[in-house]
């Protein structure tokens, strides 16, 4: 048995998994699957936000730790998806530790979509969104273009290494500015139905969600963290827009509503 | 009418959400219908018998349901579905007014406005609670169904090699 191999895979499907923004109950449910195929004697698991840390103890192998730090997140299901079948996989025998550990690493390089779909996503959704509002036509037309700066602001300034809530700020700032932008320029007739309609596709609703369901799953410590980085988006994009609105009067604009 | 449009804009507006959320291409109009169906129970509930809440709560759950159907049936995390799904559901024009309120200082309406949006969250994961759990529910006549398929499948294919 690979004892230390089986530890690293385990820790290194964990980080993974975090890293594509999965529930931290389900991190622990995948590493314990793992870790089940050596017999063990006893195996600890903690699983935050920022980080995980798995102990094992056996006679053949001794006490092992090992500690991984996370800071960036993201959100990628697919990548989820494909890691828990490479688990399943490995479990069931059909793969080596090597085999997944190698099939692992392949994964984090793989890009699901290119970024002029991701960007027109943010476009489409939040017109439709608009529209659900109550906006009208031309309220989802002036929300596709509002959407298509903040998608290519989110984007390019993800691939940097900036801090979240600098990101978060400066997407808050893209969408009301150009909302002012546009409405002085009358294409769409109610101001907050483009702002929410573009707003909504980064605003921390579902993150919020996600954040109860881990505390209420007796996870408080990561849910906390999760629940902390909604509020800090709430904030960024409203201290972003209020930004925007001073801009838009120093400037020498009028907002109308 | 009306909640025709509306369930065809919700089911757009949750597949392309889906996409900012990576999902893989086949499950997209998955989660474009499960949005749907939970923005429309919603709306009807909302709009025609003015009861926002349980709306709120039998959209998630209807929204659950069909989440967990499609995670028996493809072999798929369950929160890929839920995740893009109750996009459209989550209260984020409430915070965006609580925000805009603070912004204007009218603090008062702030509170107000975030506590309906905080009202609505816990009831979209009070429904994720209750009917998210594996132990009821779980399709997993749908999950043998599609393993014995497979595994016809793979014998019908060792039958054909030989």
């Amino acid at each position: 048995m690979h004892y230390k191999k089986v530890l690293e895979l385990s820790i290194t499907v964990g980080e993974r998994l975090l890293f594509n923004g999965c529930a931290t109950h389900r991190i622990e449910e995948q590493i314990h699957k793992i870790l089940g195929v050596c017999p063990f004697t006893s195996e600890e698991v903690f699983v935050t936000t920022s980080g995980i840390v798995v102990t094992v103890d056996s006679p053949e192998s001794g006490l092992m730790t090992m500690v991984k730090h996370t800071t960036k997140k993201g959100m990628n299901t697919e990548r989820i998806a494909l890691i828990e079948d490479i688990v399943i996989n490995f479990t069931q025998e059909n793969i080596s530790v090597d085999e997944a550990l190698k099939e692992i690493k392949g994964i984090a390089d793989k890009s699901t979509y290119p970024f002029y779909i991701i960007v027109s996503a943010f476009a489409l959704s939040g017109a439709f969104r608009s529209f659900m509002f109550g906006g009208s036509v031309y309220d989802s037309i002036a929300a596709v273009i509002v959407g298509l700066c903040v998608g290519i602001t989110i984007q390019s300034l993800n691939t940097q290494k900036l801090p979240p809530f600098l990101v978060t700020l400066t997407a808050g700032f893209m969408v009301g500015f150009v909302s002012f932008l546009l409405r002085s320029f009358s294409v769409g007739t109610n101001l907050d139905k483009i702002i929410i309609g573009s707003l909504i596709t980064f605003a921390p609703g579902v993150p919020m969600a996600h954040a109860i369901n881990d505390i209420l799953n007796g996870e408080q410590l990561s849910g906390i963290i999760r629940a902390l980085e909604a509020i800090l988006t709430g904030i960024a994009i409203a201290v972003g827009i209020a930004v925007a609105l001073y801009f838009w009067r120093f400037l020498g604009g009028h907002v109308i509503e | 009418m009306i909640v025709l449009i509306e369930a065809v804009c919700a089911f757009f507006a949750c597949l392309f959400f889906a996409i900012i959320y990576n999902t893989p291409k086949k499950e997209l109009v998955y989660c474009g219908l499960a949005g749907g169906v939970g923005y429309t129970i919603f709306f009807i509930l909302d709009r025609f018998f003015s009861m926002s809440l349980i709306g709120t709560f039998l959209g998630t759950s209807a929204i659950c349901i069909m989440a967990k159907y499609y995670a028996a049936s493809h072999t798929m995390p369950k929160l890929l579905y839920v995740l893009p799904a109750i996009y459209p559901l989550v209260p984020g024009a409430g915070i965006y007014y609580a925000m805009h309120d603070v912004m204007i200082n009218d603090y008062a309406a702030a509170i107000s406005e975030g506590f309906v949006a905080f009202k609505s969250v816990g009831v979209v994961v009070l429904a994720m609670l209750i009917i998210l759990p594996d132990q009821f529910l779980n399709f997993k006549w749908v999950y043998e169904q599609n393993f014995l398929k497979e595994k016809m499948q793979e014998y019908r294919d060792s039958k054909n090699e030989d």
